[in-house]
């Protein structure tokens, strides 16, 4: 009788276990933003077909004041947040409660 | 028809239509493995290629003066490829996509779980087919409990695999090549009629395929020999059944059989022709011994056999045997290894085929056939 053979082995990759992780982490990051941008082609798809939106007319629009303002708010707060992780580590009570007032 | 048609059939007659997030989240595994076992392989293969040492392998290899074992001289060239950072991340990702392939389609499968058990029930009009479950099969050690490339439970740890892989994972993933001996951009679907394109003779009466899985590669034979009698073995249950469904539902005549390809139990000379398709390194060289000696067993005299499987690592350069040998310690294929350290042909020849032919049909080496004749 044959023996059991050997279970498959899960090494680092790409030198430690640090660095997998982190590449896991940003290859899970690329796929949620690829399900995320199929999602929303998928909408706008479905929107034009139901005549709510004109792809080219979105393709074409300039936000108004008050549209532009919102979302430079938001860039500015995604930057802040992915770029200046390292640098906006402050942990105070105040601090916290106003990152929640954005 | 190839298993794309397969697949494209079983989404037209309703099987599933997977989530957005589903079907997404398999399509990019296909779009990460398709670029990464094309474009960062390609510059592995070139750092390799451009390394003093692997140089040095590769003009071995040509000359065919290395004297060491396979697994020294791929343990060499591993070392080689690994100093590389394309190599390693290639790696990676052919891991993380080996792993997600079972994470993602899972729940999506799962999500639609009443619509697939709706589907895999048996057809009103069948086609005549037959399925014979046997409890007396043993499953030994060598199979039990492999959790073949890296699917959780092995073929039989999930209801819905075959479901899953005819609504996503075939034709989202595993359709753009890329993996194991499979090259990026190459179809497996297409493969199959490549294949199945190997039998010398127009016709045949009565063809035998050991280890036939859910039919992709019996569904081909049907369109290929349209008036030949078919009949298909496996070890595993849900494999089986699933195939059962499939063969009904296309109109296709299969008699499905739970066997262990070693004692078949037919008849003497009772075949013209078998094919063995990607099966050699699902086991042990020894038990693959058995098996030929079966399957010549059950030929008629002058009855073909056509055999595809991985290419042995003599016909490939060495760095494509490092691919090759990953597979057997990091995809669950354990036996991928020794079965690329052996020349089939040479089997054959012993067992008392003739004619026997070894070759490539595909770029990388794959598929690489195997063919012989019963003598008369």
């Amino acid at each position: 009788m044959m023996a059991k053979p050997k279970k498959a082995i899960r090494m680092p990759y790409l030198g430690d276990e640090v660095l997998d992780n982190l590449v896991h982490m940003n290859t899970e990051l690329l796929s949620e933003f690829w399900i995320l941008r199929d999602r929303v082609t998928v909408l706008e798809h479905l929107l034009e077909q139901t005549g709510t939106i004109n792809r080219e007319e979105l393709n074409n629009y300039v936000p108004s004041d008050a549209l532009a303002d919102e979302l430079e708010n938001e860039r500015n707060a995604i930057v802040k947040r992915v770029i200046g992780s390292e640098w906006e580590r402050d942990w105070s009570v105040d601090a916290l409660i106003k990152r929640a007032k954005g | 028809m190839s298993t794309t048609i397969l697949t494209s059939f079983f989404n037209r007659r309703g099987l599933v239509s997977l989530s957005q997030r589903g079907r997404s989240g398999l399509q990019f595994l296909g779009a990460l493995q398709g670029y990464s076992s094309s474009r960062i392989r390609d510059v592995a293969k070139k750092s390799f290629e451009a390394d003093p040492e692997g140089k040095k392998l590769i003009d071995e290899k040509e000359k065919g003066v290395s004297n060491e074992s396979w697994p020294a001289r791929i343990a060499k060239s591993r070392a080689i490829a690994e100093k590389y950072p394309a190599y390693r991340f290639e790696r990676f990702y052919q891991r993380f996509v080996a792993e997600e392939v079972y994470a993602r389609s899972i729940p999506a499968i799962e999500e639609k779980r009443s619509e697939a058990e709706a589907f895999l029930q048996p057809p009103k009009k069948d086609a005549g087919g037959s399925l014979e479950l046997d409890d007396r099969v043993v499953l030994e050690d060598w199979y039990d409990g492999v959790e073949w490339h890296l699917m959780p439970g092995g073929w039989d740890g999930y209801d819905l695999y075959g479901a899953s892989m005819m609504a996503g994972v075939g034709q989202y993933v595993f359709k753009y090549g890329g993996y194991a001996a499979v090259e990026a951009g190459d179809d497996i679907g297409q493969h199959r009629a490549q294949v199945v394109s190997q039998f010398p003779k127009k016709n045949y009466k009565r063809i035998y395929e050991p280890g036939c899985g859910g039919i992709p590669t019996l569904s081909v034979l049907a369109h290929a020999f349209p008036d030949a009698e078919l009949v298909g073995s496996d070890l595993s249950t849900s494999l089986l059944r699933n195939g059962h469904i499939a063969a009904e539902k296309l109109g296709i005549k299969i008699s499905l059989k739970q066997r262990d390809a070693r004692t078949t139990g037919e008849p003497d000379e009772s075949f013209d022709a078998v094919i063995m398709y990607a099966l050699q390194h699902e086991m042990p060289v020894a038990v693959n011994i058995d098996v030929f000696k079966e399957m010549f067993r059950i030929l008629k005299p002058g009855g073909d056999i056509v055999v595809n499987d991985p290419p042995p690592f003599a016909a490939v350069d060495p760095f494509q045997a490092v691919i090759l040998d990953w597979d057997t310690d990091h995809r669950e294929e354990p036996y991928f290894s020794e079965a690329c350290a052996t020349e089939w042909s040479e089997i054959m020849n012993e067992i008392g085929f003739v004619d026997v032919e070894a070759y490539a049909v595909g770029k990388l080496g794959y598929p690489f056939i195997n063919r012989g004749r019963k003598p008369k």
